[in-house]
């Protein structure tokens, strides 16, 4: 634009040397100073989506190898169109004039924190029937769900919801932010998998279950057989009678979904509650070609030759530590089945746990399995690049890289560690949640909103607020003693 | 009870060894010659192979969890790892032919569902340690149990790589005929969605309510079956419509191709009629499970050549369920069913109840041998037998090349009450280890064909016990804890642990200094120490010191010498200084790993010499013993004198305290008034003179005062002092004691004897007088009178039968005439309970010059081990 501008004074400097009549001057003039506006209209000044973000430290997680990636200390994220233009150090920057800068100061960006598998956030769900493949998650996400809420406080910026591990072919789930007022702008990505679930349902044994799943699957493959045969057969009558083929009848809608699951069109997500189930997982593949992601039980840890043979991603159970007595030695043996599968070069992605104040969190989760080994850059990536990749939205999200879209996390401090706190969330570099606009922050610190001096807002009961912020401190001295506790 | 069930059990087992024992030259020796480091040998152990042979000292080749050879002439490749097995039982896993391991949750809904398998109910990573800890290795596990085709068993191993654990995915459909299949819940099938055209239906009833209903229920299937599937191999062949796929009737494929069995779980005698009826009816392979009431149609079965896996009905620990002479829809259990069905020629295998541990499967054989079943048979139907039924038979089940190595190790025969593994070892992978819980005592038990005890018994085939270094137990019909470890030698005689009278063992030249490290004061060290070049210590004082010194003071236990001694089967010596000065006399045990175990009776003697004395004055020589005995005398009769006196003071102390102590209670004491009392001396107490106290101790009866002589003469002067009071000694040498044998064998208590052993009369002809001295009654024993040469002690006493003694005599101059002579035999000298546990195992007759000394165990620890696994002379070599 500079350009373009100096180019027209260049112009209009050509135009006065030439010593035209002062009539041309004048019309000269007019356009010219048409031609500038309009250039000045046409020109990004005017653009509102050219945002850049200055923070101390950006963990991009973008190093194409597995245990290296790149941290930029004191750098910029160019953002044009909801889209990641540049990603540098702060001198070999230039932020354009006209760019809305965000200044983190001296906080933490990483890319928005992503969680592979959630059966929460949705009402009505499914838990009788156990094969449903045709039921699909966004007929139950209920977008005003508080889960979301805090989801998106704790710096999560998409979710793989999924039906319950309760029934054996449970239905499609889909990728979504937690932020949006329906479930089309909650949408990240329409269908993410089919869910299957090896954990046997009530009153039935992993026997009866498996031979379920195994009928289940053949009486579908032996009626589409049936179906290619007859279409093969009316299209050879047909051509003898030289007349035209008739379009074919499309599939019943209610079996499409399993159609694409054992064509490969669709990734099964398999639960395996226990180690022996993995095998039957591998089972599945072999005998129906399927396309799997695992999501494992804790002690699956043990399955993980198996897994690393056959090359499956997983999904690891929100347990981060599975402990089991040796019978020998009557000694605890304390395993990280994070450690274990990262050894094994297997990718994994992590969840959150509901039972604990700490597992609530995905980082959480990966300073757990930090602290029993794992390197940082693996921890990182098992709650941003692996689980896009699982749920196939990893050209938008998981890293920050020149192309990928702006889903970013403002932190106060490091991801990793316990005081930090979520200052802002990006999405497509627009700011969808500020932790000085949250109100429930806002209620449980009540007296001083961190910079403006905005008015506290009344409680109604008068202990309420004291109490909580108590809670808070409470509950970051229990994470700090277990941390202790453990070295 | 158990004592009776034991010794029938032990019985039972003799003879089966013994049977088995006797087909192993059959064993065909293969001979590899591999060069490679995965090859691991186990050798020394009887390898029990479980086609019924039993090969003892055999040697198991193992390479990548397969077994390369077994047999006793198989050579071991160079770079093979050799794992020393002896006394050890190599048997093949159990194989429990029924289990209901996959048995988690209920069982299907329907009553026909042959597409179950139960190889999806079985945890792959379960570590089984009840199955390992009873041997069970493999097991058939069966789908649910109360459906009519109930689903097809699997048959898996108990450990190892999950990969790897299940040796068939299908193995058998399972039938249930009888009451428990009857009545299955009614099946509910919604429609998803209900609608107009295909709404809500009532639940559908099944098959079977009766037992007609059943059968009707089973043809229907089996001839739906058929006729799937030759339309579906019509269809395949190009006629025809393919069918529906069902996977119903495709589950049911091997078994009418007869490559699986139908197994029909029946009971009663007219269900398991109706069982061999349908076999010959579908025209499939029956084998029979539970067979309670198999006992009546036992003819019929080995007429149709079924198998039957029989529910053996054991409960140990628990109650007996059912009151089983009333309640017969299960049919009516007799104990006996095993043993009826076996002898009648029916190939039947073993289970347990349902609600046991399927590892206790050879409780379960052992049971079934009580009541009647061949011990042999049995044994087969926990192993090979059982791999036979259940289709694994190429892969498990018994120790043939080309199979798995699933193996067990054992420190007893399998039938033991107690048995159970050492380790068990599934794919040459050791996965089980029996727990090393520190036993509360050290139980060490020692199995020969022949006990020695030398307390007047003879004892064959049977067990020393030891614990805590004592014997506790031994005889035919010892069983051995569980903790105890396990010496076996199937053919070895035991005698008791060898004691030598006199040696100068483990007294080095810088023990002498240690001597003198002591005792800084200058005092002249003990004498008979080995001398210290260009000097020599005035005979006078020395002679003094040299009693008050006792040798014991000056050992340490674990001396290279007494290794030496150990392995010979010295485990007793009667330490003196060499040479033959007045001397107190040690006993020590050679075996002992602590200094208080070390010295097992400080005094255990006096030497006195008299032999050195006899070319200055015989009679001086006894003047002087008698002079010496009356000085021990007087010495002993002051300290008799001290403790009468002292007697009397102290009575007298008490009669005069007592009173002023009432009065000081009583009334203040008045300083002035004294009481005119004579005052009380307290007796001096003689000072102690060590070696004096010595001499008490020989006096007083609790040690020997072994006399150094040689000539008649001397021999019948000394005597007579002796019997003056009261003593009989023991004569150390005593070359001419032959010529006075009458007065030996009155006055003294015994004689010892030790090189040069043959001894010439003037005229040339050689005397052997311990022959002499033994044959007329005397107590003999031997010395060496060295130091480790003691280890030819042994030698010594074979010497002595040489030169005509009798072997008894020289067996008992060896250990309990030694043992008496010196007062040690509370501890030593015998095979008794409460003594010692000291002992030597021959591997022939101790007197045979090609037996040799197998194992010595002293203070119940196996000191020496030299058995070799192809009875190579090991000892010979070290």
């Amino acid at each position: 634009m500079d350009g373009i501008i100096s180019a027209l004074c260049t112009f209009r400097i050509g135009i006065l040397s030439m010593n035209p009549t002062p009539i041309a001057v004048k019309i000269w003039t007019v356009i010219w100073t048409v031609a500038v506006f309009a250039v000045l209209w046409a020109s990004p000044v005017c653009a509102e989506d050219l945002v850049a973000i200055k923070a101390g430290r950006i963990l991009t997680l973008s190093g194409k190898n597995k245990d290296n990636y790149k941290e930029i200390v004191s750098g910029v994220i160019l953002v044009e169109d909801g889209r990641i233009i540049a990603v540098d150090e702060a001198k070999k920057v230039k932020i354009p004039w006209n760019a809305e800068v965000i200044d983190a100061g001296r906080h933490v960006v990483m890319p928005g924190m992503i969680m592979a598998h959630t059966s929460r956030g949705m009402r009505v769900t499914n838990e009788a029937m156990q094969t449903v493949p045709y039921l699909h998650v966004r007929d139950s996400i209920s977008t005003v769900d508080t889960y979301f809420e805090e989801a998106l406080r704790d710096g999560v910026i998409a979710l793989g919801v999924m039906p319950g591990h309760y029934t054996l072919v449970g239905g499609q789930g889909m990728a979504v932010k937690p932020h949006g007022l329906t479930v089309e702008a909650m949408t990240v990505r329409e269908c993410t998998g089919m869910k299957i679930s090896l954990l046997p349902g009530r009153n039935a044994s992993r026997m009866s279950h498996m031979q379920k799943l195994r009928r289940y699957f053949i009486d579908f493959q032996d009626e589409m057989a049936r179906r290619a045969e007859t279409r093969q057969a009316a299209e050879e009558t047909a051509k003898a009678k030289g007349d035209t083929v008739d379009p074919e009848t499309p599939l019943e809608v209610k079996k499409k979904p399993l159609q694409d699951l054992l064509d490969g069109r669709l990734t099964a997500f398999v639960y395996c509650p226990t180690a022996s189930d993995v095998f039957k997982a591998l089972e599945l593949i072999e005998t129906f070609k399927l396309k799997i992601v695992l999501i494992l039980g804790t002690d699956c840890f043990k399955a993980v030759d198996a897994i690393a043979r056959a090359g499956l991603p997983v999904i690891l159970s929100p347990r981060m530590i599975h402990r089991e007595r040796d019978p020998e030695t009557r000694k605890e043996i304390e395993t990280c089945p994070a450690v274990v599968f990262h050894k094994a070069g297997v990718p994994f992605a992590l969840l959150p746990d509901t039972a604990s104040l700490g597992g609530r969190h995905l980082w959480f989760q990966a300073a757990v399995a930090m602290r029993h080994g794992l390197p940082r850059e693996a921890a990182l990536k098992a709650i941003t690049v692996t689980p896009a990749k699982l749920l196939g939205i990893e050209d938008r999200f998981g890293s920050i890289e020149v192309g990928k879209d702006a889903n970013l996390v403002i932190l106060t401090g490091d991801p990793l560690q316990y005081n930090t706190w979520v200052d802002r969330v990006l999405f497509e570099g627009k700011v969808i949640y500020d932790r000085k606009t949250d109100p429930k922050i806002r209620r449980l610190f009540k007296e001083k909103p961190p910079e403006k001096a905005a008015k506290p807002v009344k409680e109604k009961e008068p202990g309420s607020g004291k109490k909580s912020s108590e809670k808070s401190k409470k509950s970051e001295k229990s994470e700090k003693s277990e941390k202790n506790g453990k070295k | 009870m158990l004592r009776f069930m034991t010794a029938f059990l032990i019985g039972a087992l003799l003879t089966a060894w013994i049977s088995l024992a006797a087909t192993a030259d059959e064993v065909t020796d293969e001979v590899t010659d591999e060069v490679t480091d995965e090859v691991i040998a186990y050798k020394g152990g009887t390898i029990f192979t479980g086609t019924g042979t039993s090969i003892p000292g055999g040697i198991l080749l193992v390479k990548d969890g397969k077994i390369l050879a077994v047999g006793t002439g198989v050579s071991i490749p160079s770079g093979a790892r050799v794992v020393d097995v002896r006394d050890r039982i190599l048997m093949p896993g159990l194989v429990n032919p029924l289990t209901y391991l996959a048995h988690s949750g209920r069982d299907d809904e329907e009553s026909v569902s042959p597409d179950v398998r139960a190889a999806d109910g079985i945890d792959l990573f379960a570590r089984n340690r009840d199955l390992l800890r009873g041997g069970v290795t493999t097991c058939y596990v069966a789908p649910g149990r109360a459906r009519l085709l109930s689903g097809t068993g699997a048959v898996a191993r108990s450990a190892g790589k999950p990969e790897t654990r299940i040796l068939r995915t299908l193995a058998g459909i399972r039938l249930n005929l009888g009451e428990r299949s009857k009545n299955p819940p009614p099946l509910f099938q919604p429609p998803v969605p209900p609608s107009t055209r295909r709404p809500f239906q009532p639940s559908k009833p099944q098959l079977p309510g009766s037992r007609p209903g059943a059968m009707l229920q089973i043809r229907r299937t089996f001839k739906a079956a058929r006729a799937y599937l030759a339309a579906r191999d019509r269809s395949r062949a190009g006629q025809g419509q393919m069918p529906r796929r069902n996977l119903e009737f495709e589950a049911l494929e091997p078994v009418l191709k007869g490559e699986i069995p139908l197994r029909v779980n029946a009971h009663t005698a007219a269900d398991i009629l109706q069982a061999l009826d349908l076999g010959s009816e579908l025209k499939v392979k029956v084998v029979l499970e539970g067979a309670t009431e198999a006992y009546r149609v036992a003819r019929a079965l080995a007429e149709a050549r079924v198998a039957v896996v029989v529910n053996s009905h054991v409960f140990p620990g628990q109650t007996y369920p059912h009151d089983d002479t009333r309640e017969v829809s299960e049919g009516l259990r007799d104990l006996r069913n095993a043993g009826i069905l076996a002898r009648a020629g029916v190939e039947v295998v073993l289970c347990l109840p349902a609600s046991m541990n399927a590892g206790d499967l050879m409780l379960g054989a052992g049971w079934a041998v009580r009541y009647g079943m061949p011990a042999d048979k049995a044994l087969r139907a926990v192993t090979l037998g059982a791999a036979e039924v259940c289709g694994v038979a190429d892969r498990v089940g018994s120790l043939e090349k080309g199979k798995e190595a699933d193996f067990l190790v054992l420190d007893r025969d399998p039938f033991d009450v107690r048995a159970e593994p050492l380790e068990v070892y599934l794919g040459g992978e050791r996965v089980y280890r029996r727990s090393a819980e520190k036993p509360a005592a050290e139980i060490l038990a020692v199995q020969a064909g022949r006990i020695l005890t030398l307390a007047g018994q003879v004892l064959h085939n049977a067990t020393v016990l030891i614990e805590n270094g004592k014997i506790v137990d031994l005889g035919p019909s010892v069983i051995p804890p569980t903790t105890a470890r396990i010496v076996k030698v199937p053919g070895g005689v035991v005698t008791p642990g060898f004691i030598d009278t006199l040696s100068h063992v483990g007294l080095h030249q810088d023990r002498l200094a240690s001597v003198r490290a002591i005792r800084p004061s200058g005092r002249p060290p003990v004498r008979g120490m080995p001398r210290i070049p260009g000097r020599r210590p005035p005979v006078r004082r020395v002679r003094g010191v040299g009693l008050k010194e006792n040798i014991s003071d000056v050992i340490q236990p674990g001396d290279e010498g007494y290794v030496a001694l150990l392995r010979a089967g010295v485990t007793t010596v009667i330490l003196a200084p060499s040479g033959m000065s007045e001397a107190q006399m040690a006993a020590v045990k050679m075996g002992a790993r602590t200094r208080e175990d070390l010295i097992l009776r400080r005094v255990a003697g006096v030497r006195y010499p008299m032999k050195l004395l006899d070319s200055a004055s015989r009679k001086s020589a006894a003047a002087r013993l008698e002079s010496a005995l009356k000085r021990v005398k007087a010495y002993m009769a002051k300290f008799a004198k001290y403790d009468k006196d002292m007697k009397a003071y102290e009575e007298a102390k008490a009669a005069s305290k007592t009173p002023s102590d009432s009065d000081k209670a009583k009334k203040k004491p008045d300083k002035g008034k004294k009481p005119a009392k004579k005052k009380l001396e307290a007796p001096k107490k003689p000072s102690v003179d060590k070696g004096m106290e010595a001499w008490k101790a020989v006096i007083e009866g609790r040690a020997a005062v072994v006399v150094a002589i040689g000539r008649e003469d001397t021999i019948e002067r000394a005597l007579e002092v002796f019997r003056k009071y009261d003593l009989k000694p023991v004569l150390l040498q005593a070359d001419e004691a032959h010529r006075v044998v009458g007065a030996v064998n009155k006055g003294a208590a015994g004689v010892l004897s030790g090189p040069p052993f043959v001894r010439h009369e003037p005229d040339g002809t050689p005397v052997f007088n311990a022959r002499i001295l033994s044959d007329a009654g005397v107590a003999v024993a031997f010395y060496t009178g060295t130091g480790s040469g003691s280890k030819f002690l042994p030698l010594h006493a074979l010497f002595a039968v040489r030169n005509g003694m009798s072997k008894s005599a020289a067996l008992r101059g060896l250990t309990v005439v030694p043992a008496k002579l010196f007062h040690i035999d509370d501890r030593v000298g015998t095979l008794e309970v409460g003594k010692d546990g000291d002992l030597v195992v021959f591997s022939g007759d101790p007197f045979d010059l090609s037996s040799r000394i197998e194992v010595v165990v002293a203070g119940g620890r196996v000191v020496h081990d030299a058995r070799g696994a192809n009875g190579t002379h090991d000892s010979l070599k070290k």
